[in-house]
């Protein structure tokens, strides 16, 4: 059945349904997550708050990936100053000792982060699958108006328990303006 | 998520008043015998127990500081983050009165905490005789004028600071808290402007053969630090209790607990600062100060504080799920606590020994501890009284309202 059922979605990318209050939009989401649909996404005109909670984008990998590339950073410019210090170009300054610690404290602290900047906007790019030149969700004339003043919830054909009668029951239930297929 | 902030429900209730005078009874008693120990110790051995007093009155009194200087900074920047903490920042600013009574050992006690103070340190080295004797900064008459003045001005915005607040509460327009947002500007840099000149006086003339330009700021962020810290340690044990368990959210937990990572960071930021500089220059009269805190049982006291002042709770406070749990975010601010006790000894017992000589002042430790909670139980039962006489919560503050609303709390 569930083979069938996804062959039967294949060329549907999900259903959209249009919202006027960025209020009702949370509530929509959050019952859709209630029911267990976790494949969706939805579009706003602003940042709303408390929709990735409902959504529950609330454990993204971007932090663990910003603790990864602060340390990578910062032990790379330790160690470069190392090398540079010790090995490479090996100096007598102030008669301090080669290994001069406390004087490659602040390009650590640089380097940490710059790494964790890096990784924070490329790691924030690649988990939201940016930079994209073609997404289905545009083939909706209506969604020019997610970045006016409607507020839109997208159910993706994805999600497991995708059903287009059901899953189009479901989001009529919740009075939106108007309901979409999303072709691909 | 409703908060509605009227008198009724902003009160202490039963079973908080009866908790409150469990504690005040409890403090009030430690506080009577550490107070008693030190007063014994010290009329026995001044000169081993008054610096251990010193680093019980810089703890506390940096409480209170602190409490003034982040309530001028609420009103001036606002948010909910502090409404459960605005009460018991009043409170403590509010006690710098205690503090300044508390200092009066230190004042009759100099000649056994400050070499500046011995007329042989002085002979034999010109940096202390070029500021005791020529340009006459360290004298003990001046030493206290000086003091006398930080406390008055301390006392002066203390008393401004909660009455103003007190009065908001029981009336419906802005006036007091608009006055308060008018004076909490200039008022930040008169705070900090004396209280850099209290830790070059009380903290930076241990060591009068020695000066940095940084130490002021470094010892006001510590206080700072630890008085949000000991602030969010009073208001998590408060939210057991209503009102506090309403105010008292995984949202402003956050904010407290990205305040304390915050604090942390800017302290480790200011003590490198000032090692570095020092290091880098390396010259004799600068590096002593640090000789006297990096040799034998020092120099494991000062990883220590690398370590544990600032990795552990640094680390700790990253990750945001722990900022929003109070069986986190109380263990890490009580630890912050510790370690500045830590820190605050490191910085006053190794003053003026002898350079080479790795003698740790084991003696002392015990008296830190008995000064600690001497002053600090009287500190605690007066922060209790003081917090209890007024709504837990402050009422009609504008500021409060405004961030309360935009967050979606319902208002009455």
């Amino acid at each position: 059945m569930s083979g069938e059922r996804s062959s039967d979605n294949h060329d549907v990318y999900g259903l959209m349904a249009e919202f006027d209050s960025p209020k009702r939009l949370i509530e929509v989401t959050q019952s859709a997550y209630d029911r267990g649909f976790r494949l969706m996404e939805a579009y706003t005109p602003f940042p709303v708050e408390g929709l990735d909670l409902a959504l529950g984008y609330y454990r993204n990998k971007v932090p663990l990936t910003v603790f990864a590339g602060a340390v990578l950073g910062g032990l790379s410019g330790f160690l470069l100053q190392c090398w540079s210090a010790m090995y490479y170009y090996p100096h007598n300054i102030a008669g301090k000792p080669l290994y001069s610690w406390p004087a490659f404290i602040p390009i650590t602290f640089e380097t940490t982060i710059l790494g964790g900047a890096f990784a924070a906007v490329f790691g924030m790019l690649y988990y939201n699958g940016l930079p994209r030149l073609y997404h289905p969700v545009f083939n909706v004339p209506e969604f020019v108006l997610a970045s006016d003043d409607r507020f839109f919830l997208c159910i993706q054909s994805r999600d497991p328990l995708f059903d287009p009668k059901e899953t189009l029951g479901f989001l009529e239930t919740c009075g939106p303006r108007v309901i979409s297929v999303v072709p691909y | 998520m409703s908060f509605d902030t009227d008198l009724a429900s902003a009160t202490a209730g039963a079973d908080l008043q009866a908790q409150f005078d469990a504690v005040q009874k409890r403090a009030l008693t430690a506080g009577a015998i550490g107070l008693g120990l030190s007063l014994v110790g010290g009329l026995i051995w001044p000169s081993t127990v008054l610096p251990a007093y010193l680093v019980a009155v810089l703890f506390w009194t940096g409480i209170s500081l602190g409490s003034i200087g982040l309530t001028f900074l609420h009103h001036l920047v606002g948010g909910s983050w502090a409404l459960p903490l605005r009460r018991p920042f009043e409170a403590g600013a509010f006690l710098i009165v205690l503090m300044a009574v508390f200092f009066a050992p230190i004042l009759l006690g100099l000649r056994s905490i400050y070499i500046w103070t011995n007329p042989e340190a002085i002979a034999h080295n010109e940096a202390i005789r070029h500021k005791v004797e020529v340009i006459k900064f360290l004298t003990p008459s001046f030493f206290t004028i000086r003091t006398l003045a930080y406390f008055a001005i301390w006392i002066v915005a203390a008393l401004v600071l909660n009455f103003w607040s007190r009065a908001q509460d029981g009336r419906t327009d802005d006036a007091p808290s608009r006055r308060l947002y008018v004076v909490s500007g200039p008022a930040i840099v008169l705070m900090f402007l004396s209280a850099t000149f209290a830790a070059f006086d009380w903290g930076m003339s241990l060591d009068p053969d020695w000066y940095s330009s940084i130490y002021g700021a470094m010892f006001i962020v510590g206080e700072l630090l630890s008085t949000l810290a000991l602030m969010t340690v009073i208001a998590l044990r408060l939210s057991a209790f209503e009102p506090m368990r309403r105010a008292v959210t995984p949202d402003r937990l956050n904010d407290v607990g990205n305040l304390l990572l915050a604090f942390t960071m800017l302290w480790a930021y200011m003590t490198v600062s000032q090692f570095l500089i020092i290091w880098l220059g390396n010259i004799g009269e600068e590096v002593s100060w640090y000789l006297r805190r990096t040799r034998g049982v020092w120099g494991a006291v000062s990883l220590a504080l690398i370590v544990f002042q600032f990795f552990a709770p640094f680390l700790a406070l990253l990750n945001r799920e722990t900022k929003r749990k109070a069986e986190w975010v109380l263990p890490i601010a009580l630890w912050i606590l510790v370690m500045r006790v830590v820190e605050l000894g490191w910085l006053v017992l190794p003053a003026s020994s002898e350079i080479g000589v790795a003698r740790f002042p084991w003696g002392s430790i015990p008296w830190i501890l008995t000064s600690m909670v001497g002053v600090g139980g009287v500190w605690i039962a007066a922060f209790v009284w003081r917090l209890r006489s007024a709504p837990l919560i402050p009422l009609h503050d504008p500021r409060i309202m405004a961030a309360l609303e935009h967050s979606g709390e319902v208002l009455v």
